[in-house]
């Protein structure tokens, strides 16, 4: 159980705190309160209210605040609309009312529905120790840098996310972002390994015009991932549907695009 | 740390741990309607509060995270006791009906409102997803929410909510307020764990991680020492007293196979210790520290391992029976290990433990092979609905024992509050008079609460240590140590005439019973009595056998086993129809039951005793089919938009029965109270479907008297009658008979006291509504009656009695009608349409008959579609959480869904009345697997049927 909390005056400090007391952070909880996920900290560091949770739409993007719980970018009529849409796949309103999208990239889970489309749309993460760093950097470097706020760059292309999940709330099978504009492509999956991934081969063929069809797409995908078995579905599921949902995404992409 | 928050619009400052649970704290602080189903997996939503005008999970917050804030729980909503809009619209649509997380609906449907008072579909069912409802089926929700926003504008606002049946009734047929529905919305202390005392002790047990292992040795020294540890049973300081945990009426055809707590343990999860501590600190503590010697034996999982010839066995146990016994008793009791212990079975059940068969069974009409030598189509298929699924109650089992006296009080939450009774008195070798049950309201039964899972083992340790003790399983405990459905394998052969008409029908059942008998008979003889007397064929034969494992625990599941065995032989059916070229409907048209036939099939399908063979009194099948197809457009071939997606419909006829003839009773009192109201006691079990309802309506029915003028007190074994309890489809039929007689015998004491007082005949009196006698010499009100019966010179209380056992069957029908799409490329499987039209005789209470209906249907989807327990390689089960384990949420209702109640009036039952609730789980799978085969003509004859599974029929994979 947590037995000592701080509630650092500035983003600075909360850093401050947090090494010298060796404590977590702790903005909405719902990864480091949840019982299942077996944090169990003795110390945390609270960051609600001390991170920005705006959304600002500038001339070359978005800026959003971390602090901004998941129920509430679902609401912005300003955010990138892939984006509300891939927060909006987290089953629980009471769990959206209390996530934050800082503490959903720092959580790192496979999982997440918010990495693939972040990572398709090009995000970056603003931290406090580690200044500006990619979104696929932060989450692949392992970071635990205090995320303050999100860039998002304008987006080029079209951007498609979906999922494939068993029942309405169950845990996903696969959660995918992919952006295809020209001369630029992005396949972020979830769920396929232990980290969320990104599938470079396919991308640059996918740019270079070798795959041309749904059919290619599949086949370079489904060659170039290995799933592990889930609770109840084998690998060989995971490893077509992953292809199948990754085809249809980019053919979505490319109509899209006209 | 101290923090300050406002609860409810009143400051509070409390001292806490800062990492402290705020559904705990809340709990510490008086607030018991914000509960907890599923120890802070936050999924169940039974925990859902207001933080600062946002609805949000209090298990996932601690209190730091509170500290300034403001929370707001349902009793916010609650003014002066009078129900808020949205509180009120939940009763009146029939949403509440074990209501254990309906304080968090109320609470999310306010947040909705407050945010769009209007709401759209798509809104209401994203303010629902925070939310597990297992027994209404969400559907009504949106009719409640519907409800709750206009009244929000007009108080008064009324519309109609459900059909209504027989215009020469009042209340029976009528949507009524559900008797108990607004303490439950309002969030009252109603459940057992609302009665535990400060003080009281709890309890903890050690279960086993191995699925099949003789304990050596147990070493409870060091734990012991823990402080605040008060007592640890094992096997070796409780009785050697066998006794089975069903809930059955005695003598029950379950084997007693098990003992408080043995030597040997038969699933991952078994018991091996149990601990009373006063705290659960000092409980989970001790636990660590009990060392046990386990001697690991080869687990049986499946009924092939179990049956294998060189299978490890399960009960190699001493077996002695109370009356008949097998040939060769004395040999199979040579040389046991002593570790293995007894079996004693009240009777013979067709048992060979020794070869891990726990019971079988075998029976038949007319002349099979001469069936199917005159059959011109002969289909053999086998069909495996293996899935082990869970009844998943929102509140897990829990039980709270104390002694009063030489008493032991029992608060429980059980569908059998007099089998508890009676288990508990033989387990502690006492006479019933010492032990009083009393059942609460109860958060969720679904049949596995109508054993006895934790209740004895609790009251052993109250009546050991003179302690109160209270013991609420874990939802992980809920899946490895509480009654789920038998998993089986069903082989059926079907004989047929070119034109359709069945000569000769076989069913061929094998069940996994798991580690103990339980139901282990009865449960896979209604696969076979709940599905074959659906089809009118003079050949039919069953055999049945049911084998040992150690999977986790089986028991009841509302169904039983007719789920499974309809899925068999409806789809059976349906490949028949295919294989002769004919429409799976005139098949069934051709072949289905029909009011008036002789079921002669029933004489040798009686539960452990001899059958009898029954007229069909009442039967809807023919209208419900007809409509049903109707509204699906039966025929009618569906295209998608996207080329992928092909869209199919499936049909399939179901039943059920009305309580057990012959084996059930119930039993009612009615008394008349000093100012002419009642009070009911009935030895009902309500546990949520609203049977209390059932049985005030019929006594507000028969003495023409408002419900508010029938108080009720059901399920206390001290004060009311026996009753065999609310299982397989028994409430309505039985106990409400029960209720109804009372009434009746109260409304002849009433005519012949009034009859006294004015002077006049009996024969010229009659009882008019509100309350009161009419007679040529004027009218007297119950009130008058009842001062003047009840004062000095009075003829004394007028007390009716009601005693209810019957010989006579009445069966519920229904058709169910599926439409599905299916992406021949994804394998997605989405259910579009799903129409229940279900013959329940006269519906009593037809917002909670469709409720229940509603419920049953998105259930049996999850059964078919994604439930069931996983098992490593060792036996133990690894998707012990509620997401994990697969349940349906409001994102799984199919588009369209649609439960109409297709009136009967049955003679036997209550005003006509039949039973609803099980029969409405039998059409699901059956359904949606023939939707598949029409859609994209593959047979589906496994569960779970998923989207791997259609890529795989379909070559994809
Ligand atoms: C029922 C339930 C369902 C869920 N479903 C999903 C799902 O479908 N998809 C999904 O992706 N997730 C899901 N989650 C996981 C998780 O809750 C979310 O990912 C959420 O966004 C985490 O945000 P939070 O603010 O609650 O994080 P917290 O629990 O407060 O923190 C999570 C982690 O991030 C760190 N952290 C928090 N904020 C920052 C920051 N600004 N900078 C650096 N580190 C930080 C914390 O120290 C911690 O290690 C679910 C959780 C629950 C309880
Ligand atoms: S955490 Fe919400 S009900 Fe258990």
């Amino acid at each position: 159980m947590i037995e000592e909390v701080y509630r650092p005056a500035s983003p600075d400090e909360a850093v401050a705190v947090k090494e010298r007391e060796g404590a977590v952070y702790l903005a909405g909880g719902t990864q480091v309160n949840w019982a299942p996920s077996g944090m169990n900290p003795a110390k945390a560091v609270l960051l609600a209210g001390l991170l920005p949770n705006d959304v600002t739409r500038r001339e070359n993007g978005w800026e959003i605040g971390a602090g901004i719980t998941l129920q509430d970018l679902v609401d912005a009529p300003e955010a990138p609309a892939v984006l509300r849409r891939a927060a909006s796949m987290i089953p629980a309103r009471c769990v959206r009312n209390m996530a934050t999208l800082g503490g959903n990239i720092a959580a790192n889970r496979t999982d997440s529905y918010l990495l693939p489309a972040l990572i398709a749309l090009g995000a970056e993460v603003e931290t406090v120790e580690r200044g500006v760093l990619s979104v696929e950097a932060y989450i692949t470097g392992g970071e635990d840098a205090l995320i303050t706020r999100v860039r998002l760059p304008k987006t080029r292309g079209a951007c498609v996310v979906d999922r494939v999940v068993r029942s309405s709330a169950a845990l996903p099978t696969l959660t995918l972002g992919v952006r295809v504009a020209e001369g630029e492509a992005v396949i972020a999956l979830g769920c396929v390994a232990p980290k969320v991934t990104r599938l470079r081969e396919v991308e640059a063929r996918v740019v270079s015009g070798a795959l041309e069809t749904e059919t290619t797409v599949f086949r370079a995908v489904f060659d170039s991932i290995d799933p592990p078995a889930g609770l109840k579905e084998s690998a060989a599921y995971r490893r077509y549907i992953t292809a199948t949902m990754v085809a249809r995404a980019v053919t979505a992409c490319r109509k899209q695009r006209g | 740390m101290k923090i300050k928050f406002l609860l409810n619009g009143t400051p509070r400052e409390v001292l806490v741990e800062p990492g402290e649970n705020v559904q705990n704290l809340l709990k510490r602080l008086g607030i018991a309607s914000v509960r907890d189903s599923d120890n802070g997996h936050a999924f169940a939503g039974s925990d859902v509060i207001s933080l600062n005008g946002k609805v949000a999970y209090a298990s996932l917050l601690i209190a730091a995270q509170i500290d300034g804030g403001e929370i707001r729980t349902v009793e916010s909503l609650t003014k002066d006791g009078v129900l808020s809009p949205v509180q009120s619209a939940m009763v009146d649509a029939g949403v509440v009906q074990s209501g254990y997380n309906m304080p968090a609906a109320a609470l999310l449907i306010d947040d909705l409102l407050n945010r769009s008072p209007e709401p759209t579909r798509e809104e209401i069912a994203d303010a629902l997803s925070s939310l597990f409802v297992r027994d209404s089926g969400y559907k009504q929700f949106f009719q409640a929410v519907e409800l709750a926003a206009a009244r929000r504008k007009d108080p008064d606002y009324a519309a109609k909510i459900a059909p209504e049946f027989r215009e020469d009734l009042r209340f029976v047929g009528k949507v009524k307020k559900k008797v108990d529905g607004a303490r439950l919305v309002r969030g009252e202390r109603v459940f057992v764990e609302d009665r535990v005392e400060p003080g009281a002790c709890v309890m903890r047990v050690l279960r086993s991680p191995h699925a099949h292992a003789y304990i050596n040795r147990i070493d409870t020294t060091e734990a012991m020492r823990v402080p605040g540890v008060v007592e640890i049973f094992t096997y070796e300081n409780t009785p050697e007293v066998y006794y089975t945990q069903a809930g059955q009426g005695f003598p029950e055809p379950s084997p007693y196979d098990r003992r408080l707590l043995g030597r040997k343990v038969r699933h991952a999860g078994d018991r091996v210790a149990a601990v009373v501590a006063e705290t659960e600190a000092a409980a989970e503590a001790a636990l660590a520290r009990i060392v046990v010697d386990y001697e690991v034996l080869k687990p049986v999982l499946t009924i092939e391992e179990a049956a294998a010839p060189d299978a490890p066995i399960v009960h190699h146990s001493r077996l002695s029976y109370v009356t008949g016994a097998p040939e060769g008793l004395e040999e199979m009791n040579r040389d046991l290990d002593p570790r293995e212990g007894e079996i004693i079975y009240q009777f013979l059940i067709g048992a060979d433990p020794h070869r891990n068969i726990a019971a079988s069974v075998t029976g038949g009409i007319g002349d099979i092979e001469k069936g199917f030598a005159e059959a011109d189509v002969v289909i053999e298929r086998t069909y495996a609905p293996a899935s082990h699924i869970q009844c998943t109650p929102l509140e897990t089992h829990v039980v709270y024992t104390k002694m009063e006296g030489d008493r032991l009080i029992m608060h429980c939450s059980t569908q059998v509050p007099f089998h508890v009774r009676r288990i508990t008195a033989a387990v502690l070798g006492i006479p019933e008079n010492r032990i009083r049950v009393i059942k609460e309201r109860v958060g969720g039964g679904y049949g596995s609460k109508q054993d006895i899972l934790l209740e004895e083992l609790c009251a052993y340790a109250t009546y050991k240590t003179g302690r109160p003790v209270f013991y609420k399983y874990t939802r992980k405990e809920e899946f490895i140590a509480a009654s789920t459905r038998k998993p089986m394998k069903i082989r059926v052969k079907l004989g047929a005439k070119r034109d359709g008409r069945l000569t000769a029908v076989y069913m061929d059942l094998k069940a996994n019973t798991g580690p103990y008998g339980a139901h282990a008979l009865t449960v896979p003889m209604n696969a076979c009595s709940k599905s074959l007397p659906l089809f009118l064929c003079d050949n039919v034969r069953f055999d049945v056998t049911v084998y040992y494992s150690n999977i986790s625990p089986t028991g009841a599941y509302q169904g039983y086993g007719a789920p499974k065995g309809s899925f068999a032989l409806q789809m059976a059916a349906a490949e028949m129809a295919d294989a002769l070229g004919m429409d799976p409907l005139a098949f069934i048209e051709k072949n289905r039951v029909r009011e008036g036939v002789m079921l002669e099939i029933l004489k040798c399908l009686g539960e452990g005793r001899e059958g009898v063979a029954a007229p069909v009194e009442s039967c809807g099948l023919g209208p419900a089919l007809e409509q049903g197809a109707r509204m699906i457009a039966w025929g009618k071939r569906e295209t998608a938009d996207d080329p992928d997606v092909k869209i199919g419909k499936g049909v399939a006829i179901v039943q059920q029965g009305s309580g057990l003839p012959g084996l059930d009773q119930s039993n009612a009192t009615l008394k008349m109270l000093g100012d002419g109201t009642f009070m009911l006691f009935t030895g009902g079990a309500d546990l949520g479907t609203g049977l209390d309802t059932v049985c005030v309506k019929m006594v507000s029915e028969v003495l023409a008297t408002d419900m508010a003028n029938v108080g009720i007190l059901s399920g206390d074994t001290d004060n009311t009658p026996f009753d065999s309890g609310a299982f397989a489809s028994s409430g309505t039929f039985f106990s409400g008979s029960a209720a109804l007689l009372a009434a009746r015998d109260m409304k002849q004491k009433i005519l012949r006291a009034a009859a006294l007082l004015l002077g006049d005949p009996v024969e010229a009196l009659e009882i008019a509504y509100p309350g009161k006698v009419v007679g040529p010499s004027g009218t007297l009100t119950y009130e008058q009656i009842a001062r003047r019966t009840q004062a000095g010179a009075g003829i004394g209380q007028l007390i009716g009695e009601g005693h209810f056992t019957t010989d006579k069957y009445a069966f519920p029908y229904g058709a169910h009608f599926a439409q599905v799409a299916v992406n021949t490329r994804t394998g997605a499987i989405r259910v579009q349409k799903y129409y229940a039209l279900m013959d329940a005789g006269m519906p009593v209470n037809p917002e909670l008959a469709e409720g229940q209906i509603y419920g049953a249907i998105l259930k049996s989807l999850g059964h078919t579609l994604y439930e069931g327990i996983v098992y490593d390689d060792e036996g133990r089960p690894v998707n012990t959480d509620l997401r994990a384990y697969g349940v349906p949420m409001v994102g799984d209702l199919p588009d369209d869904v649609r439960a109409i109640l297709i009136y009967t009036d049955d003679p036997y039952g209550p005003f006509g009345a039949k039973s609803v609730s099980e029969v409405s789980v039998n059409g699901a799978a059956p359904a949606v697997a023939s939707a598949i085969h029409d859609a994209v003509g593959i047979w589906l004859r496994d569960w779970p049927i998923t989207p791997e599974v259609v890529l795989r029929e379909l070559g994809k994979l």
